[in-house]
């Protein structure tokens, strides 16, 4: 992963905190949103908001209903700023 | 060739409950047809005449000789209504297809009552049906393999709905579809399984052709659908078309988004205040079907309590009222929860409420659960129209939440009873 890569994962994880009102040290990549961190349905819409609003991502919601893990909306949130910003090098 | 479409009528709350009618201190609202009718209207080739009739407004002609074909579009509570209907005007010999949510997640109930039944989205059925009819040909049963490709659509004939206004019909907003489909798995909503669960976004020039044609006759637009806050391509899209209202000199006004305290809570500040920048002055916060609701009124999900009033402020804060509808009767409830309602709305600062009762509609997961639970009490849909109870409830006995249900219409509305400083529309309730 990249810098910028990790400066995203960084965020996805600042943000799960704020909402879940834990440390973000206490968020492991393989823990699951819902059974593991407690993180409801309105937790996951807050996630994605906030995020897609702060990294001008764009994504239609059902390819987000597949998020389980952490690691799962990391890649997510990466995988569409990728496609959406990343400069294309010649073909 | 001639062809009649049909709304099929039903019973409103202040129907079943006329004392509501003094309870409460607002305009009853009067609503227009769904969109169903003015999409296939508008789908609907020119070698046939067609008109509309509203079955809550007018005769629908049930003995005008010259109808080849009636089309009676209904939703569950006026499902027994169209089959009565299409019972008369079969005895009459006339040929009836029967379509809309209640004959698409119902097949087997509607079917014996029409000649045809169109099952999912009407658009991509409609030319073969006519066709049908033309050839002598109709088939049982048309239905929708695939969900219809949105882009290619025209744009609703509403103008069917317009000309019927007079002094008893005359909405002051009318509904604008900005997507089909939706993602989430709500218990209560049929949508998901009659439009699936991919979303289809209109195109913006679609939306604003729409609303174009309402602000050339007056009217207001409202956004009824709770998606358009989702995540993603929803909130972008809502917002590409504010953009383009407010860039407009004389941009159809929007009367209300509908959306839920969840999807509320999680927009940012950005979308709230294009919203406002848009003139919207109102959210129709629909209840029952999110956790927030579903938690926040039975005395033990205090986060839920808090989120709630966290919701309401939210919406005051960007200076749009949040019109809340109360739903009664989820799986938590219990006897209190009609006063911690009312407690709720006061301490939230609620100005505008309504109150359903929460109703299993077919098709949508808590009826098949209620009833493998043999929780159901009957199947005469024309009650199950949020203003009856149709199941045994798990707290309580059906009259104590249909008392209940009375109880929070009569005991909101004794502390609000001076509404002379909004507009026609914004005193406008469902009941």
């Amino acid at each position: 992963m990249d810098s910028q890569g990790t400066e995203h994962r960084e965020q996805v994880i600042r943000v799960m905190a704020e909402i879940l009102e834990i440390e973000p040290t206490v968020i492991q990549g393989e823990q699951r949103l819902r059974e593991d961190l407690g993180m409801d349905s309105l937790g996951s819409l807050e996630l994605l908001s906030v995020v897609s609003h702060a990294l001008a991502i764009d994504f239609e919601m059902e390819h987000a209903m597949g998020i389980v893990t952490v690691n799962d909306a990391c890649a997510f949130v990466e995988k569409h700023y990728d496609e959406q910003h990343r400069p294309r090098g010649p073909e | 060739v001639k062809v009649r479409f049909i709304y099929a009528g039903f019973r409103r709350h202040a129907d079943d409950h006329p004392e509501l009618r003094s309870h409460v201190p607002c305009n009853e609202y009067f609503g227009p047809p769904s969109l169903g009718i003015a999409m296939l209207a508008a789908c609907t080739p020119p070698n046939w005449q067609l008109d509309f009739r509203d079955d809550r407004l007018e005769d629908v002609g049930l003995d005008d000789p010259d109808l080849d074909l009636v089309a009676i579009s209904c939703f569950t509570p006026s499902s027994m209504r169209a089959m009565e209907l299409a019972d008369a005007f079969r005895a009459r010999g006339r040929k009836v297809v029967l379509g809309g949510i209640f004959p698409s997640l119902a097949t087997s109930a509607a079917a014996p009552h029409a000649d045809a039944v169109v099952v999912g989205e009407g658009e991509g059925l409609w030319p073969q049906v006519l066709r049908d009819v033309e050839r002598g040909q109709l088939a049982p049963v048309y239905r929708a393999e695939r969900p219809v490709e949105v882009t290619s659509l025209p744009l609703p004939r509403v103008d069917l709905y317009l000309d019927k206004e007079d002094l008893r019909f005359r909405p002051d907003d009318y509904p604008v579809q900005l997507s089909r489909g939706c993602p989430l798995s709500c218990s209560a909503c049929a949508l998901p399984t009659s439009m699936g669960r991919k979303l289809r976004h209109l195109p913006v020039e679609h939306v604003l052709g729409q609303l174009d044609q309402l602000a050339a006759r007056g009217k207001l637009a409202s956004l009824t659908e709770d998606t358009s806050l989702l995540p993603g391509a929803c909130q972008r899209r809502l917002v590409e078309l504010l953009d383009a209202l407010a860039a407009r000199e004389r941009p159809c006004e929007i009367s209300y988004l509908g959306t839920s305290m969840p999807l509320l809570l999680a927009a940012p500040d950005l979308v709230l205040q294009r919203l406002r920048r848009a003139k919207v002055s109102m959210f129709y916060l629909v209840g029952g079907f999110d956790p927030i609701t579903r938690g926040a009124f039975t005395g033990k999900d205090q986060a839920a309590y808090t989120r709630a009033v966290d919701a309401i402020r939210k919406a005051w804060d960007h200076g749009i009222e949040p019109y809340t509808s109360f739903l009664v009767g989820n799986e938590d409830d219990d006897e209190g929860t009609f006063d911690r309602m009312l407690e709720f709305a006061d301490r939230a600062g609620v100005r505008k409420a309504e109150f359903a009762i929460m109703t299993p509609y077919p098709g949508t997961p808590v009826f098949r659960a209620l009833t493998e639970q043999g929780r159901i009490l009957h199947h005469d849909f024309s009650r199950y129209n949020d203003a009856n109870v149709v199941f045994r409830p798990k707290h309580m006995t059906p009259d104590r939440l249909l008392e209940g249900y009375l109880h929070l219409w009569r005991e909101f509305y004794r502390s609000r009873r001076d509404y002379s400083g909004l507009t026609h529309a914004e005193r406008t309730v469902q009941f």
